[in-house]
């Protein structure tokens, strides 16, 4: 990879990095270090990471060096295990979901799963990987990455099912 | 691939041992994650073991056998509204599901809030630093904006350095101007170092009472403390007020100190100035002419002065002056 693809590579994925990211760190400062981290390892790797690979190279890289910015920073949520695949959710307050706000109510339920159950709907949902590519960022295989995201979405509709919430 | 309409054969070939390892591995985990079909593997395991030895060898039997169960009823289930929300799904089983949706308002209704939990990305959030990722190439103008830059750093840097008021000069760069002189030059000095605490005491006995039998000694000691002296840097010198007696017409004044050197030697020597025949007027003529570049050192009026005794002397001596912030002016 050269410099004007790196470049490139900036335009075109340092905001879904960012955004990915950001979701779970709900920090813009220690996301934006994460992605800078992410980044500057694929320039030390740009010879060797080819242009068609370096957005799944992106993604596995920042994803890592979130997780290690979690251990760093000694995060326990209650529900943050990274071999967690829990599924069950605890309900959620009446008063949080009480409005009728699909996009707040599924942050919630989003911001409730299984820190892996959320990496791989978000990178389902934000980028449209496939499982295999799931499994590789995450390093998980296709059929884990299936069954996280079978709980996860279980988790979610049975969360956004809230009786006065009418789809 | 395997799916829902060949995964039979694939059971049947597992238990023939002639799966290879990829496609074992593909059975796993397509076992893994439908458990109903996976209890249908388990079960036919368990009757395989059941029922006659000869039977597990013969698998094209088996396959038959296999294939001959009757399809059991389509049971709709969360699993198949996940397979078929994430487009996994193909073919009749994809056909049998959205039947299903559309027809049974409880699955309707689920498809729909399953299609919710779909989570779309905000755009509004963007990266904040891209532009300090980019590694941007420097142009020609700004890399030779930047030689010129650095050059233009060193030069001013070596000139400082070559030139800095801060650094230590002979006399002859001094350009400091000095009082009055006219009258006899005393000799007031102060020594900040306790080794030469009695200097100036000593100085004023050389020089105003010339004690016949102390000279050597009392030389030999000015000459140490001389050496000792904090040599001050030629920046204060220009702090200092500019008087310029009218008859002096340079601004230097390194002749003065040579010429009280001079006298103290004399004194030392026990000779007299008027046996050696210079005069004050004969100083100031030859350090003008020094500072001016019309005279040399060889040429003062004792002529044994060397030019290592110019400078250091002269130096030294002036900015003990401008150290104690004292000018030839006021020493009278």
């Amino acid at each position: 990879m050269d410099r004007a693809e790196f470049n490139r590579c900036v335009e075109l994925y340092s905001d879904a990095v960012y955004r990915f990211i950001i979701k779970h760190t709900a920090d813009e400062a220690d996301a934006a270090d994460i992605v800078q981290e992410s980044f500057v390892r694929l320039w030390e790797k740009a010879e060797t990471v080819n242009f068609k690979k370096a957005k799944s190279y992106l993604f596995s890289t920042a994803y890592h060096a979130m997780i290690d910015y979690f251990r760093k920073k000694k995060r326990f949520t209650g529900n943050f295990d990274f071999n967690d695949d829990r599924s069950s959710l605890h309900p959620a307050s009446p008063e949080k979901v009480s409005a009728f706000d699909l996009k707040a109510i599924l942050n919630e339920a989003l911001d409730r799963l299984p820190e892996i159950q959320k990496s791989v709907i978000l990178l389902r949902d934000y980028e449209g990987y496939s499982y295999e590519e799931i499994g590789e960022i995450t390093n998980l295989n296709e059929s884990q990455v299936k069954v996280y995201i079978y709980r996860g979405r279980i988790a979610l509709k049975n969360f956004i099912k809230h009786p006065d919430l009418v789809l | 691939m395997i799916n829902r309409n060949n995964y039979i054969e694939f059971i049947v070939d597992f238990y023939d041992g002639k799966l290879s390892e990829p496609e074992k591995k593909a059975l796993i985990d397509f076992l893994s994650i439908h458990a109903n079909i996976r209890k249908e593997f388990e079960d036919y395991g368990e009757s395989f073991d059941l029922n006659n030895a000869a039977e597990i060898y013969a698998p094209k039997s088996l396959k038959h056998k296999l294939l001959d169960i009757p399809e059991t009823e389509f049971k709709m289930s969360d699993e198949w509204l996940v397979a078929f929300s994430e487009g996994d799904l193909v073919g009749k089983e994809e056909e049998k599901v959205r039947s299903i949706i559309e027809s049974d308002i409880y699955w309707s209704r689920e498809h729909r809030t399953m299609a919710a939990t779909r989570i779309s990305p905000d755009r509004s959030i963007v990266f904040p630093n891209k532009q300090l990722l980019m590694h941007n190439e420097k142009s020609g103008s700004v890399r030779r904006f930047i030689y010129i830059a650095t050059a233009a750093a060193a030069a001013l840097v070596i000139s400082y350095l070559l030139w800095s008021p801060s650094q230590p000069r002979v006399g002859l760069q001094n350009n400091n101007s000095v009082a009055q002189i006219d009258a006899k030059l005393p000799h007031v000095t102060t020594i900040n170092n306790d080794t030469t605490k009695n200097f100036p005491e000593k100085f004023y006995n050389i020089y105003n009472n010339l004690p016949e039998n102390n000279i050597a000694n009392n030389l030999s000691n000015t000459e140490t403390s001389i050496s000792l002296m904090n040599i001050k840097t030629a920046s204060q010198l220009a702090e200092k007020p500019i008087v310029l007696p009218a008859y002096l017409n340079d601004k230097r004044t390194e002749y003065i100190s040579i010429y009280e050197y001079s006298e103290l030697r004399l004194a030392m020597n026990n000779q007299s100035k008027e046996k050696k025949g210079e005069t004050f007027s004969d100083w100031k003529d030859w350090g003008l002419a020094l500072v001016s570049g019309n005279g040399s050192v060889k040429d003062n009026p004792v002529s044994d002065i060397t030019f290592r005794e110019v400078t250091s002397f002269g130096f030294n001596t002036l900015n003990n002056f401008t150290e104690k912030n004292m000018s030839f002016a006021i020493k009278k």
